[in-house]
């Protein structure tokens, strides 16, 4: 019996749906083959798991008659291999469930036809190679799920008051917060909508700050407020209690009686005391106490922090279908590579050097590979990786054993031209623009990045190796 | 031209006859008695009474009695609008240590929603005053001042009754200086001083200033202290609560004030020992007619109420058995005589100069009379000044006006008798403004 389900099973679509409620698979009305459990580990127990791995699965839970649906639900998204898979619910999901699953099973109108895309569009996710890192787990995630995002959870325990359920139960290393900054950082995800703005405590980031008024001038924390009286013959201001003389109102100051209000005196807006230094003041001064370091800051030190709900962005969705194309470049640097500090320092030294002999000349050329990650994704992962040896091959091909050549950001590639003059640099970037576009040709792409160059007649004195690269840099941008 | 000149080398030259035997001399000499007989000794009673005060007062050893009871602030609203603020921020301001009850009362309350809004504005504000109250009662039909204050003292749980104007604030020791009396149990109401709180306004509010301070003030603090206060304020009147709830509130009709001084008076012949005390330190600052058309209109109905409480309405309180003695006597003489009697005097004295003087004559005889009040006008203020006053600096300012003051003082006697006549002939008293008709209807004629 478990031979032929074996055999039904692998390749084809199958619901799996988790719920105590006996007949609850049928109820659903699904057309696909569907298996119900009320837990995984019954799935586990009955040793079909291995079997349905090899199956185009969704899940479907019940939340009503489950008690631990969001463990259930954490669970499988940490399952090595159903982790990607579509996980609808029934019932009242909470927000964190929300937050890790793809809506509600009624509102599918076409489960098969869903799972089948999503199951297509994974089979092509990160050019076809298997995930290795949870970035790529992520990105492929989000890519294939559109109705996915990555969702904050409002949580008065978390550090940030903020937490995204999905990146706790993909984390494998490091911590979500770094996590989602880096994230952040390499553009590969963008903010949906801002859900919330925060503020953190500059010291530790953590967002459980407690706010005290003290006093301005001697920051204590004993600060009362006392009804104040304004003298009008001399201006003091000071707590009516010293103004108080045997039942009439007298400044201390002045010692003018005061008979009236509005006349002989007013209530000034200072009506708070300083219990420590007796100072009066309007409004004490706010800091904001970090309970998790204690640090005391002003508010407006305080780091802001928009809470967004996060959606992939076009580099995400690019590096989520072609994978990761970093380590393509990884060919550059087998040619004359030396490290972005020894590239900047030889630089500099040659800019030393023609100060005091003028017949030194150099040039610094930048190729920005920024049309690879189109490449790959028009291509395919291994044409692309092909294309990009053959470049790197004639690139070898021009440079002399002399130049030096490194790598800044992950595009881009520098070459350092020692003892060239102003016309050969022209001559060298004009032959590598030309390879640009021929190692493209074929394809409907026009070229896989750009040249600029520099030589060194176009370097002032004043500038150093670090000024004029960042001036090219921002050519390239 | 020369003829103008060579009257006032005759008005000179008589002047100057002075001191001669002369018929200007003579009828100065006529004019004389009344200020003999009726102004010059009211005069030295009131120095007489003013010195007394003085030197009780700087003799007195200043305590502090622990008698704290609690005070109730009638305050009768009408269509002052935000100016109730102040008033109601000037009681809560005050340093008596009790609690101050404040219940405002607005009369026609549809007819000033800006008044109700203002007071109601206030609660916030009177919640960080501790034992501070204060209770806005919106009395929708018009009924007049009578029936607020009567709307108060029903609500009022103070052992003490202050019945206050809205447009009336006042120092921030008033209530202490005011209830301190009511430890003696014989005292049934205190009478508070006022002054004018936009005497900077024109020359006419200072004329005023300066006869709150001279006329009022002054004669004030002298009778009071002979036990002869003539009359309580409606601005500003205190009184022992129960005494008030005793004789019946107020009674309906203009004067109303007046009305209560002298029906409270009519137990002093039963007790002779009930007493209503005059406080000059007690001040409350008002708001007098800024203009002259709004001036005579008040003094019309000042005067005409006097006579009307005086001859109609409380005639037969004039007696030594209702009264007692000494209050019958002041109250003839400074109320009628002085008051009713030395304004007909006066201007058929004048009249009668006219008619029969050559006009030189009369000129001349009106500078010696003019001369003579200046000169007392200006002991009263130097008296007043020394003695009384607690702003000094204030005060001091309206010195100029004294040499001019008498004119004013003439044509305010002159405004009274046609004020005496109008009540006489027309009963103006039913005319009054502050009331609706239907409520003066009711009052006795």
């Amino acid at each position: 019996m478990a031979k032929q389900q074996e055999r039904d099973i692998e390749g084809a679509s199958r619901v799996v749906t988790f719920s105590r409620r006996p007949g609850f698979s049928d109820a659903l009305g699904a057309t696909l083959p569907t298996d119900q459990f009320a837990s995984l580990e019954e799935l586990h127990s009955e040793g079909l798991e291995e079997v349905l791995e090899q199956a185009t699965l969704a899940f479907v839970v019940d939340l009503d008659s489950l008690s631990g649906a969001l463990e259930l639900v954490r669970a499988l998204r940490r399952h090595p291999v159903w982790q990607l898979r579509l996980i609808w619910t029934e019932g009242d999901a909470g927000p964190e469930i929300k937050a890790l699953t793809d809506g509600e099973f009624r509102t599918v109108d076409n489960p098969r036809e869903r799972i089948e895309s999503c199951a297509a569009r994974l089979a092509t996710a990160n050019g076809g190679q298997p995930m290795r890192s949870q970035d790529q787990v992520l990105l492929s995630l989000l890519w294939s799920h559109p109705s996915l995002s990555l969702q904050p959870l409002r949580d008065w325990s978390a550090p940030e008051l903020y937490r995204y359920p999905l990146l706790d139960a993909l984390l494998e290393e490091d911590t979500t917060e770094f996590w989602l900054r880096g994230l952040k950082h390499r553009r590969l995800i963008e903010g949906q909508d801002l859900v919330d703005r925060v503020r953190l405590c500059p010291g530790c980031r953590h967002g459980h700050l407690s706010f005290v008024d003290v006093c301005p001038e001697c920051d204590s924390l004993d600060i009362r407020t006392e009804p104040g009286l304004h003298c009008f013959s001399c201006g003091h201001v000071g707590p009516q209690r010293l103004f108080q003389d045997n039942g009439m109102l007298s400044c201390p100051n002045c010692s003018a009686v005061l008979r009236h209000i509005g006349e002989d005196y007013d209530r000034p807006l200072e009506n708070h005391v300083c219990g420590s230094c007796q100072h009066m003041f309007m409004d004490g001064r706010v800091l904001a106490r970090c309970m998790a370091c204690g640090q005391a800051h002003d508010p407006n030190e305080l780091e802001a922090f928009g809470i967004y709900r996060y959606r992939l962005s076009e580099a995400g969705r690019l590096l989520a279908r072609t994978g990761d194309i970093g380590d393509l470049y990884g060919v550059f640097d087998e040619i004359n590579y030396v490290t972005p500090e020894h590239f900047e320092f030889s630089c500099d030294w040659l800019l030393k050097l023609r100060q005091r002999h003028d017949e030194m000349r150099f040039g610094l050329i930048l190729l920005h590979l920024n049309g690879l990650a189109r490449v790959i994704d028009t291509l395919g992962h291994s044409r692309g990786a092909a294309l990009v040896d053959a470049f790197a091959e004639r690139v070898k091909a021009l440079v002399r054993t002399t130049d030096l050549v490194t790598r800044t950001a992950d595009d881009r590639i520098w070459l350092l031209l020692p003892q060239t003059s102003a016309d050969g640099v022209d001559v060298l970037a004009g032959r590598l623009a030309q390879l640009m576009e021929d190692s493209v040709e074929g394809t409907e792409l026009d070229r896989l990045g750009r040249v600029y160059h520099e030589s060194s007649f176009g370097m002032s004195e004043a500038e150093n190796a670090a000024a004029v690269m960042a001036r090219m840099v921002s050519l390239s941008q | 031209m020369t003829a103008i000149l060579e009257f006032f080398a005759e008005v000179a030259t008589i002047l100057g006859g002075l001191f001669y035997e002369t018929d200007a001399l003579a009828l100065a000499y006529m004019f004389i008695p009344f200020v003999l007989f009726l102004e010059l000794p009211l005069n030295l009673m009131i120095w007489l009474g003013v010195l007394r005060y003085y030197t009780r007062r700087i003799y007195a050893v200043p305590t502090q009695y622990p008698f704290t009871p609690r005070v109730t602030c009638v305050v009768t609203c009408y269509s002052e609008g935000d100016a109730v603020k102040g008033t109601v921020r000037s009681l809560m301001e005050q340093m008596y240590p009790g609690q101050i009850e404040i219940i405002a009362v607005v009369d026609g309350a549809d007819q000033n929603p800006s008044t109700l809004r203002a007071l109601r504005e206030m609660m916030p504000e009177v919640e960080q005053y501790a034992s501070r109250r204060l209770v806005v009662v919106p009395k929708t039909p018009r009924g007049g001042r009578v029936s607020s204050l009567n709307a108060g003292l029903a609500m009022a749980r103070g052992e003490i009754l202050l019945a206050l104007d809205a447009d009336t604030s006042f120092d921030n020791t008033m209530v202490t200086e005011v209830a301190g009396h009511f430890r003696d149990p014989n005292v049934i109401a205190v009478a508070g001083s006022l002054r004018v709180r936009n005497w900077r306004r024109n020359l006419l509010t200072r004329f005023q200033s300066l006869e709150y301070m001279i006329t009022i003030h002054l004669a004030k603090v002298g009778l009071g202290e002979l036990h002869g206060v003539n009359n309580i304020s409606g601005a500003f009147g205190v009184f022992r609560t129960e005494m008030v709830r005793k004789i019946g509130g107020w009674t309906t009709g203009s004067a109303e004030d007046l009305d209560l001084t002298l029906r409270l008076k009519q137990y002093f012949g039963r007790y002779p020992g009930f007493r209503i005390v005059f406080e000059p330190r007690a001040i409350g600052h008002t708001d007098c007619p800024e203009t002259w058309k709004g001036f005579l209109m008040q003094r019309l109905r000042w005067d005409g109420d006097l006579f009307y409480m005086y001859m109609r309405k409380h005639r037969s309180a004039f007696s030594v058995r209702q009264m007692g003695f000494w209050n019958v006597l002041l109250g003839v003489w400074y109320g009628m005589l002085f008051q009713m009697v030395m304004p007909v005097l006066i201007v058929m004295y004048t009249l009668w100069l006219v008619i029969a003087v050559a006009p030189a004559v009369v000129v001349a005889t009106f500078t010696i009379i003019m001369g003579l009040y200046a000169v007392l006008t200006f002991l009263m203020y130097i008296t007043a000044l020394v003695f009384i006053s607690e702003r000094r600096s204030r005060d001091a300012r309206l010195a100029w006006l004294i040499p001019i003051f008498p004119f004013f003082a003439m044509i305010m006697r002159i405004w009274s008798l046609v004020a005496i006549i109008n009540e006489w002939w027309r009963h103006s008293n039913q005319e009054s403004s502050m009331a609706p008709w239907w409520v003066l209807r009711k009052g006795k004629r």
